[in-house]
């Protein structure tokens, strides 16, 4: 068995802990309730054959008012960058916020999720951004906590990835 | 090596067939030859049992100890199966045998056992006792009730020092739990997510509050819980603990993270998420899994203060009985003492029994009826009463009434030590009641003036009526007529009356019977009948009975007549007979008596 620290960042209201209540639950709520500080929720998976214990650490979102504790990030194997597909600037938020971890972790793997991509009439993200961070190397799927599309996608090829380090 | 037989050095070689296979049989015989007798022999040793077995034999306690030295659990394993085996047969064989073997041990193995189970039904009994019987006991079945938990569980959580619920280790760095260790019926939480959220707040609190870099969040507490932590290079360890825990036990914990840090220093330096390498660490985390109760006062059992409680209750009891049977006692005695013609000269408790010593007037209150006012025992009372004669004035009295028995026409009265007599009473219960009244003591003086001598009265009264009564006589004659107003037998019983009253009230009498007769006649005719007449009533008296020493008869004639004869009934009346009575003071009642 194998435990892995995951840390879930993004701006404000991308759907993180969306993501998280629907990979560790299986549920989705409309409402939104602004997460404090960090939440931290735990599923267990199995890749390949292994068990893999993911400790989800669902970070606060950044805005103008409150940025990452980077103290939060000591220790994570990985990180999802979460963005909120019917909003552009969380992308740059998203970009920021990769940088931060990888001088405060240095270069662990993560994942790029576009969420909300059941809001198809909202959606601002081009395909061409998609695919400048595709070719930076980044892994970028697209999601929807509220449909479940494309969520256990990411977990796993995160998953993945830990574990071929 | 040759199958052939090895050619003894000691021996000649025949040298008539010297073939080129013998030749080399020779040559190693004569260079192998020794080794080859040591090898053959060595070969026979091995090949026989026997001797194998014997070899063996002598080095095997050895060769045992030396092995549970170095590896006990495995010597321990591999000889198991044959002790068993070896135990089941013996006992198959013979049970009796190991039966005796067991027997130094067993008894006292049993009687311990049963002295320690009956020490501990002892202590649950204490416990039980100790626990239903009290309020504090009645309260938490009242808990154990409402929360549905075990009563034992409420008693434990109630009697709780302290108790070290949970152990974390944690990675430092990335916060994922290591090892985690869980006290016995203590409901937990995902430990992941557990030590996830600690490290959270650990770091939240540095970041938040301007604190020195090293300094660090060392104990959360919320409600009851306490989660003291510690820090090492690599990992912490947070302990969850309930109850209010002594500092001392930091040290155990420091301690004891000190000692993974030393044993996994190499494990927690290539920590990568698997935790497998510090299970090793469990052994170390569960021995910070501690408690302490709230040891029982050396009170005593429940079944001494019972006892107590039941030697008080009777003490107390016996306190009471005795107290009041004292308090009653006093009362009586002193309502002994208040009784007249009783005197307490002494008065107690001697070996369970009331004593009373005293004087006693024989006309006091009996004693025991008094106590039998009191609601003493009177089987338990003994007293001792010396007679005496009591001056008190009721007794006085009461003795005197006694002893002079008055008739009931006589009303006595006790004026301080003067008895005072009033009424009328028999002649001679006056003169016994003066003489009695010197020998009673608490009386002085007798005063009779108010007491009327009935038989001086009627003494005096029967001398008045005898001389007013006239017996008639026939004209000429001494015999009496028949129309009498005052019949003879009267006049009898009149004089015989007042002889006897005479002899009681001590007076002496005469009786002159005075003969008259009426104017016809002559006086010599007349006097001399008058003197038969007076002779013949003195006859008829002194044949009643009446003394003759006391009867005179004197004939007056006519000199003394009764009525002026004016008629014939006049001159009848002047036929008569009188009375004249005297009575003389002599041995007077005054002189003699007073």
């Amino acid at each position: 068995m194998i435990q892995k620290k995951i840390c879930i960042l993004g701006a404000f209201a991308t759907g993180k802990t969306s993501l998280v209540q629907r990979f560790v639950k299986g549920i989705f709520s409309e409402s939104y309730l602004t997460t404090v500080g960090v939440k931290i929720d735990k599923k267990e998976m199995k890749i390949e054959g292994r068990e893999l214990h993911l400790i989800l650490w669902d970070l606060s979102g950044e805005d103008q008012f409150q940025k990452v504790r980077v103290s939060y990030l000591r220790g994570a194997s990985g990180y999802f960058l979460v963005v909120d597909g019917t909003r552009g600037e969380t992308l740059d938020t998203a970009r920021s916020l990769q940088r931060t971890v990888e001088e405060a972790c240095g270069p662990i793997p993560f994942v790029l999720m576009c969420n909300k991509m059941d809001l198809t009439d909202e959606w601002e993200l081009g395909e061409n951004a998609l695919e400048d961070f595709s070719r930076k190397g980044w892994t970028v799927l697209k999601t929807s906590a509220k449909t479940g599309q494309g969520v256990e996608e990411a977990f796993s090829t995160l998953a993945g990835k830990l574990l071929e380090g | 090596m040759s199958n052939a037989s090895p050619h003894d050095p000691s021996k000649p070689i025949t040298g008539d067939l010297q073939t080129e296979a013998d030749s080399l049989t020779e040559l190693r015989n004569l260079l192998l030859g020794p080794i080859q007798i040591d090898l053959s022999k060595l070969q026979e040793r091995l090949d026989d049992p026997e001797i194998h077995a014997r070899d063996i034999s002598q080095v095997l306690a050895e060769a045992i100890a030396l092995r549970s030295t170095r590896d006990k659990k495995r010597l321990t394993r591999a000889l198991y199966p044959a002790v068993e085996d070896i135990v089941t047969a013996s006992l198959e064989k013979d049970r009796k045998a190991f039966t005796n073997a067991l027997f130094p041990v067993l008894g006292a193995a049993v009687r311990k056992a049963i002295a320690e189970a009956f020490k501990r039904m002892i202590q649950s009994l204490n416990l039980m006792l100790e626990r239903s019987l009290s309020w504090q006991g009645l309260m938490w079945r009242l808990e154990a009730v409402r929360t549905g938990t075990a009563y034992a569980e409420v008693v434990l959580l109630h009697c709780l020092v302290y108790r070290v619920e949970q152990v974390f280790l944690i990675h430092r760095e990335t916060g994922l739990v290591l090892q985690h260790v869980v006290a016995e019926s203590v409901a937990f939480q995902d430990p992941d997510v557990v030590s996830g959220m600690l490290t959270a707040i650990q770091e939240f609190t540095h970041d938040s509050f301007s604190v020195a870099g090293s300094d660090a969040l060392d104990a959360i507490q919320i409600g009851e819980l306490t989660m003291w932590i510690e820090r090492g290079p690599m990992a912490m360890l947070v302990a969850v603990i309930r109850g209010s825990p002594f500092e001392e036990l930091r040290t155990v914990f420091q301690e004891t993270l000190e000692t993974i840090h030393l044993e996994q220093r190499g494990a927690l330096d290539s920590f990568k998420g698997d935790p497998t390498p510090f299970e090793a660490a469990r052994p170390h985390l569960e021995s910070c899994l501690l408690a302490q109760y709230r040891s029982a006062r050396p009170r005593p059992s429940p079944l001494l203060w019972i006892l107590v409680a039941g030697l008080v209750g009777g003490l107390g009891l016996w306190t009471f009985f005795a107290l009041r049977s004292h308090l009653r006692w006093v009362e009586y005695v002193a309502m002994l003492k208040d009784q007249p013609g009783i005197v307490v000269s002494s008065e107690g408790k001697r070996d369970g029994r009331y004593f009373v010593y005293g004087l006693r007037d024989p006309l006091a209150a009996e004693p025991e009826d008094i106590l039998s006012k009191t609601q003493l025992d009177a089987e338990k009372v003994t007293f001792h009463w010396e007679p005496y004669l009591s001056l008190n004035h009721a007794l006085v009295f009461s003795r005197t009434s006694h002893l002079l028995n008055p008739p009931k026409t006589v009303s006595l009265q006790l004026e301080g030590e003067v008895l005072v007599a009033r009424g009328s009473a028999p002649h001679q219960w006056i003169i016994d009641t003066r003489k009695l009244l010197r020998a009673i003591p608490g009386i002085s003086q007798f005063q009779d003036k108010d007491l009327v001598d009935a038989d001086l009265v009627a003494f005096n009264a029967i001398q008045e009526s005898l001389k007013k009564r006239v017996l008639l006589f026939a004209l000429d004659s001494t015999a009496l007529t028949p129309d009498q107003d005052n019949p003879p037998e009267e006049v009898v019983t009149e004089v015989q009356r007042l002889h006897d009253l005479s002899q009681i009230v001590g007076r002496g009498i005469r009786i002159e019977i005075v003969g008259h007769t009426d104017l016809s006649g002559t006086e010599r005719r007349n006097k001399h009948l008058s003197q038969q007449r007076a002779e013949e009533v003195r006859s008829f008296l002194a044949g009643k009975g009446i003394p003759l020493a006391i009867l005179n008869a004197v004939g007056v004639g006519t000199s003394e007549p009764l009525r002026e004869e004016t008629s014939v009934a006049d001159m009848h009346f002047n036929r008569s007979v009188t009375f004249r009575v005297t009575s003389t003071e002599a041995g007077s009642l005054d002189a003699a008596t007073r």
